[in-house]
């Protein structure tokens, strides 16, 4: 495990709609085997970086660079087999609705993987446990599932087969705070014992706290990337106003003096 | 290259010893080898040895949740089979991923069975049955619904969304008006080639202009108007209010005290009733153009000619037997998609389903209506 050789690697990134610039020639390093937080404020662009980075967003400038091999068009990743290194849970879990919630999980393992039918099945009820759901829930479709159990799945499906790079669009929005913390939980396993990266949007300053080894914020389409204690010194009034604003007093006490 | 994909490959080794056997795992134990994992692991297990088995780790270069698994399985196996198993060799992240996936292991006999195919069709006929009741119970609360949203409308007329009726007249008459002229247009064309060639055998070609100018005012234009519109904007309002079901905007509008009857339904209802005598209309002129063309070309009359024998041929009468079913289709047109929509429940797939319904019965019934419209005219002698 080097820690100096970046798995993503982003130069000088632009995008935009129209005339609306979301980042202007963004810098960002992530390293292996770390949980890499992104944060700012809704609208910030997160979404979007993210998007960026799997290639679903064109972008105007700038080199991505993931696992030492060319990224940031569709083409570039689909050459250089990117998609099976990672594994995306997207803001809104995009479960596909007419498949099973077991179907949707053994998808990556029986398309992408060409896994063994038997081995399959297995393995999704694993990651569907792994994930706090159950044995009942393996042939429900997507419309039956809560907001919370959609997000459980489509993480399980984004698990399916131990991607070295993990994606997660705000994975703890919308889930009670024991869900949220052994979602935590769950992730620092996964990382401690699979080699995993993770790149996660959060807004949740306890995930933050407990998860994240460095954080990214988004803020004048730029990228203020550091760890947490260096980032609550950092005097941009959003920033501060983020960190040192009611809610994250609560949260980040103990960090500070 | 080739040496290294043979070094990833997953494979056991076995060492005997005089009252054990040793495994030796090697490879990549890892999803994207897991075929090879399975058959390696179902090699093994199909022979016998001695009582103790040991799994050495020491040569496995990689591995992931599935290739623990697998291992998991297998060892599982043997020891159901009486063997006594010892793993030797495992490092720290192989046990720590082991001990988790151990909490994670599901019992198969949970997971709820699903039905045979034979049982599937017997209980899909049943399925199939309720929701024909179901929906004809449902289609009468909607027409009830629909009669008080009016009713309460008439009655404060204030209630009435102009602004949502002029939208709407918008999008289901201005945009349809091309496809509308193109198709009306091209039917009168082809009756009109098509009764030229029968009727010259009787040397009354000179009745194609009745022909077609009767044919089109009362039958065609309407009809086509009718399917055109079945199609293209029932189809449109099912899958819009279907949209509105699933994204909630329909419970929305209820937890703020409104009825969506008055405010997505009977909008889009009126709006299709004002509308469809007016492309009914529209209708009936370009399939008239559409013969014009053709007799024109083919039977030498000039223009004025044609318009004098089109105004001998068609009664006022005749032009209101057409158009007086416009606002009958735009009803049924209306009813039918805006009930469909609201059928909609959850699943995406549903959507799918309500809007083939939804334009397969208004075209049914639009028909039928035609159908039974004629006869009842004709009996009543217009
Ligand atoms: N498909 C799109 N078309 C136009 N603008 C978009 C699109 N997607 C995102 N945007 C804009 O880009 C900005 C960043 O969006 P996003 O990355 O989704 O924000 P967030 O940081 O909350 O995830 C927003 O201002 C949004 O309006
Ligand atoms: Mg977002």
């Amino acid at each position: 495990m080097s820690n100096n050789t970046p798995v993503i690697s982003i130069r000088g990134l632009s995008t935009h709609f129209g005339d609306h610039i979301i980042h202007n020639r963004l810098d960002l390093d992530i390293f292996k085997g770390e949980i890499f937080g992104i944060v700012g404020g809704s609208g910030a662009g997160k979404s979007v970086l993210l998007r960026a980075i799997l290639g679903l967003t064109t972008i105007k400038h700038g080199t991505i660079t993931i696992l030492g091999k060319d990224a940031g068009s569709l083409q570039k990743i689909m050459k250089n087999q990117l998609q099976k290194h990672w594994g995306v849970l997207f803001q809104g879990g995009a479960l596909f609705s007419s498949l099973t919630v077991g179907e949707n999980i053994q998808v990556p393992m029986r398309d992408m993987e060409n896994m063994p039918k038997d081995v399959a099945r297995e393995m999704s009820l694993i990651k569907l446990k792994m994930v706090g759901l159950n044995e009942e829930d393996f042939h429900k479709y997507p419309s039956e599932l809560s907001g919370g159990m959609v997000k459980r799945v489509a993480l399980a499906r984004a698990l399916a087969v131990d991607p070295e790079i993990l994606f997660l669009d705000e994975p703890t929005a919308g889930l009670d705070p024991i869900s949220a913390a052994a979602f935590d939980e769950l992730i620092l396993t996964l990382r401690a014992n699979l080699n995993l990266t993770v790149v996660m949007v959060t807004h949740d300053l306890d995930s933050i706290k407990r998860l994240c080894d460095r954080l990214a914020v988004l803020v004048d389409k730029q990228a203020v990337v550091g760890t947490l204690k260096e980032l609550i010194q950092d005097d941009h009034p959003w920033l501060h106003e983020y960190f040192h604003g009611p809610r994250g007093l609560v949260a980040l006490s103990e960090l500070k003096e | 290259m080739m040496e290294k994909k043979a070094l990833d490959k997953p494979k056991i080794e076995i060492l005997s010893q005089k009252d054990r056997v040793i495994f030796k795992p090697y490879g990549l134990w890892v999803a994207r080898t897991i075929r090879d994992v399975e058959q390696t692991c179902d090699e093994i297990l199909e022979k016998t040895y001695p009582k103790f088995l040991i799994f050495d780790l020491s040569k496995l270069e990689g591995f992931d949740t599935a290739g623990i698994w697998l291992l998991q399985r297998t060892i599982k196996k043997f020891e159901d089979m009486n063997y006594k198993v010892e793993l030797l060799n495992a490092s720290d992240s192989f046990l720590n991923l082991s001990a988790q996936l151990n909490l994670y292991k599901p019992s198969f006999e949970k997971v709820p069975v699903q039905r045979s195919f034979f049982e599937d069709r017997l209980v899909n006929i049943g399925i199939a049955t309720k929701n024909l009741f179901d929906l004809t119970v449902n289609l009468i609360v909607f027409l009830g619904e629909i009669a008080v949203g009016s009713f309460d409308v008439l009655k404060n007329p204030r209630r009435l969304r102009m602004i949502s009726i002029f939208f709407h007249l918008e999008k289901f008459g201005l945009n349809a008006v091309m496809i509308i002229s193109v198709i009306a247009g091209a039917l009168g064309l082809v009756l009109a080639f098509q009764g030229e060639e029968q009727l010259r055998r009787f040397g009354a070609e000179i009745y194609t202009i009745n022909l077609v100018s009767i044919s089109v005012v009362r039958e065609v234009g309407i009809l086509i108007t009718g399917i055109l519109v079945a199609g293209r904007t029932g189809s449109a309002i099912t899958a819009e209010i279907g949209l509105m079901k699933i994204n909630q905007e329909v419970d929305a509008l209820n937890t703020f005290g409104l009825n969506p009857m008055e405010i997505l339904i009977v909008p889009r209802i009126l709006a299709l009733i004002f509308i469809m005598p007016i492309l009914a209309f529209i209708s009936d002129i370009m399939g008239l153009l559409g013969g014009g063309i053709m007799v024109l070309i083919s039977l030498d009359v000039s223009p004025k000619l044609y318009i004098y024998r089109i105004g001998e041929a068609i009664t006022m009468g005749s032009f209101w037997v057409g158009i007086i079913k416009a606002p009958f289709f735009g009803a049924i047109i209306g009813i039918v998609s805006c009930f469909e929509g609201m059928q909609v429940q959850g699943k995406a797939e549903s959507m799918r389903t309500c809007t083939t319904r939804s334009v397969v019965e208004s075209i049914f019934l639009v028909t039928l209506a035609d159908a039974l419209l004629s006869v009842f005219f004709t009996k009543i002698g217009i």
